[in-house]
């Protein structure tokens, strides 16, 4: 149950569901003294779309396009991790040039989506030059992934068993010739997010999120790497073909704002550097092994999402169609960090913060209870759950 | 007649309302360019009536009257929002060396206004009931107080080398020497600019409204025609605050005048006065593109710390030169 502490004085200002500095819906309940933060309570579940239940009425090929549409940003990612699944479970490997496609798109879409982050970032800062100045860059990156898939957000480019379209010569070729020019714009980017002052204002030492808490709170991806944990599944439990590329895992200790925008500027260049050994390494060879029939057997499959650990655990019981799918998306892991890091900040900061864990609520929204009473513990079964709602309605606290 | 065009069309109200909106349309145009953008294009030629248009559709939505809110303060106060700026604008010279108010205390006037619409701002926030619009409100107040004393000073030097508090003695007093930005004032400018950026409300000063954090601020509550008045009353702010640029620092409207006299004269001052602020907006524009929002304690920290004490080294470098 959702309570304000009582021993809390103070004004309380919700921030959603619908607030200018939030793309998505979602409210935090803030409790200010004059400017300062007291107390920060996330309130999730604006955007439940019923996803997971709808997986289970589907076969195995129709939810790779369901699973897809989780995330518009990390589209790539939810998809490719599904089919990775769901290949683990069928006892099939997607042939080596699939797995080449597949690193491809996926750093692709990690360029993107960190270039969208930081346009977003420096937007909810006030920095609008910076912001349209980034996602003009992106737009680079967006023509290429539809030139590539036919689509610039929502590619469709896995299959069950390998990828869905081939790279011919041409597309080879403008990828190749793009790579310098992205890396020159990045570069620049950097430059001026280095230099910046009003940037190094709102960002140094704002929401620093110590190694200690990160690793409390389960952070994943760049909010956990930007405060020290050195911890990548590119590299640490490698799937597709990152085990045969080089490439360093990032990471930084200051776990700031501003430490996170660096080190996700960094990461941008390793994944040009992937690209590019990616293409230079492509073998020939069928992109689809073919797979029919029923499966049987479940996974937890993972992957490296731009935001972080996207999870995904994948049940068939002797069918086509899943038994059960459920889904943890980065943000739900990240965006706990960050609500902890809010007490004692400024108003100013909470939407600098909040978007510093790279945010996607829609992604995040799912069944889920809250219990801020941690000690205990406890398994609700759904004659509890019906209950629960129905208390809840009743006392009409949440809503 | 010749007063009641004066006040009413050129270069009064009327006048005035068209430089509001064709400011706003330059504003917006120019930052438009520095962020890669097209700006407003559709009503008139090149977007030129989009201010205006935004104005008449704002004021045709529906109005919505908060139950929190203080009836009487919050449906009539927005109407009377612009007069004070509107008063302020009078003592401006635009077509020639004198206003259409001109005495000895202009400055003071003009001071006193502006403090008089950053109340009205504070009492349509707390009107409001808002918890957003309270906190817009406190901000605005804060920045009232923090940038009250570095706009004393800055237009301080300008009354000092020209010996008066009148505007059309200062304007003289440039005409016959040196503009005032040109020599010991530029200092005095460069905190002016600063200072006008701020009680614009623009980046990076524009925490009272700060879209992103508080939803708009003190004008979060204010809909339909209420909204429209506030942002008519924003605009002649940003008319004020280049006007008073123009005049205090850049020579008024005067400039070269070939020796003509009577309507061409007050034509070509015009037409002076009108580059002179545009070359204001242009900075303005410049600056508030290339800066990220400062939070509120950045920025009571920055005028306490830094631009007051530069402001009262300029007016002392002015006394010693």
């Amino acid at each position: 149950m959702i309570k304000l502490s009582e021993k809390i004085q103070g004004k309380e200002i919700n921030i959603g569901p619908q607030h200018p500095a939030l793309k998505e819906p979602e409210t935090f309940r803030i409790v200010i003294e004059s400017e300062k933060i007291v107390d920060a309570i996330p309130i999730l579940g604006h955007t439940h779309r019923g996803i997971e239940k709808l997986c289970e009425s589907r076969n195995s090929d129709q939810n790779l396009y369901l699973i897809e549409r989780i995330c518009g940003i990390c589209s790539f990612s939810h998809q490719g991790n599904y089919a990775k699944g769901v290949e683990e479970i069928a006892g099939i490997e997607a042939p080596p040039r699939a797995n080449y496609i597949r690193v491809i798109v996926a750093e692709l879409e990690r360029l993107h989506s960190h270039l969208l982050w930081l346009g977003v970032l420096t937007h909810e800062i006030g920095f609008d030059t910076f912001y349209l100045l980034i996602w003009k860059d992106r737009e680079l990156i967006m023509d290429i992934l539809e030139t590539i898939t036919g689509n610039r957000v929502n590619y469709g480019v896995n299959a069950i068993g390998g990828v869905r379209n081939d790279l011919n010569e041409m597309m080879i070729k403008q990828l190749f010739s793009l790579l310098p020019i992205l890396e020159q714009r990045i570069q620049k980017i950097k430059k001026i997010a280095v230099n910046d002052k009003t940037i190094q204002a709102r960002c140094k030492n704002v929401g620093t999120i110590s190694k200690k808490l990160a690793e409390k709170t389960n952070a994943t991806g760049p909010t956990a790497r930007s405060s020290g944990i050195n911890w990548d599944l590119r590299r640490d439990n490698p799937y597709f073909v990152y085990e045969e590329i080089k490439f360093k895992v990032l990471y930084d200790t200051k776990g700031d704002v501003y430490s996170k925008i660096i080190l996700r500027l960094d990461e941008l260049f390793e994944s040009i550097s992937i690209i590019d050994q990616a293409l230079n390494n492509l073998p020939n060879g069928p992109i689809l092994s073919k797979i029919r029939g029923k499966f049987n057997g479940a996974t937890i499959s993972r992957i490296e999402a731009p935001r972080g650990e996207d999870l995904h655990y994948i049940d068939f019981r002797n069918d086509k169609i899943p038994y059960r799918i459920k889904v943890r998306a980065p943000t739900y892991a990240n965006l706990v960090s960050s609500m902890n890091v809010l007490v004692g900040h400024h108003i100013a900061d909470i939407p600098v913060i909040v978007a510093s864990c790279d945010p996607c609520f829609s992604c995040t929204d799912r069944t889920l209870v809250i219990d801020r009473d941690l000690d205990k513990q406890y398994i609700m079964n759904s004659n509890d759950l019906r209950n629960f709602a129905i208390k809840v309605y009743q006392e009409d606290e949440i809503l | 007649m010749v007063v009641i065009f004066r006040v009413l069309i050129y270069p009064g109200i009327g006048f005035i309302l068209f430089l509001a909106f064709t400011y706003d349309w330059l504003y917006r145009k120019i930052l438009a360019k520095f962020q890669l953008r097209i700006g407003p294009q559709v009503a008139g030629h090149k977007g030129v009536l989009q201010s205006l248009a935004d104005f008449i559709k704002t004021s045709t939505k529906e109005e919505i009257i908060p139950d929190k809110s203080h009836k009487v303060i919050f449906e009539y106060l927005p109407i009377f929002s612009p007069l004070p700026l509107l008063l302020a604008l009078f003592f401006i010279p635009i077509n020639s060396e004198y206003a259409i108010i001109n005495n000895q205390g202009d400055l003071y006037a003009i001071l006193f206004l502006i403090s008089l619409f950053a109340a009205i701002q504070i009492t349509l926030g707390w009107a409001s009931g808002n918890n957003y619009a309270m906190i817009g409100a406190s901000r605005s107040g804060l920045q009232l107080v923090s940038f009250g004393i570095p706009l004393v000073f800055a237009s301080i030097t300008s009354v000092m080398l020209a010996g008066s508090f009148s505007f059309s003695d200062i304007v003289i007093y440039q005409r016959d020497n040196n503009w005032v930005i040109w020599g010991v004032g530029f200092l005095a400018f460069c905190i002016f600019l600063i200072t006008s950026l701020a009680e614009m409300e623009k980046v990076p000063f524009d925490t009272p409204e700060a879209e992103t954090e508080i939803a708009g601020g003190w004008t979060v509550e204010y809909s339909g025609r209420k909204y429209a008045f506030i942002i008519l009353s924003e605009l002649l702010k940003e008319v004020l605050m280049v006007g008073l640029t123009v005049t205090l620092f850049l020579g008024g409207p005067t400039g070269p005048t070939f020796g003509m006299d009577g309507i061409v004269k007050k034509i070509l001052f015009t037409i002076y006065f009108l580059l002179k602020s545009s070359a204001v907006i242009f900075i303005l524009s410049l600056l508030s593109a290339s800066l990220a929002r400062l939070k509120v304690s950045q920025i009571t920290e920055g005028t306490w710390s830094l631009l007051t004490p530069i402001s009262i080294m300029s007016v002392i470098l002015i006394i010693i030169i």
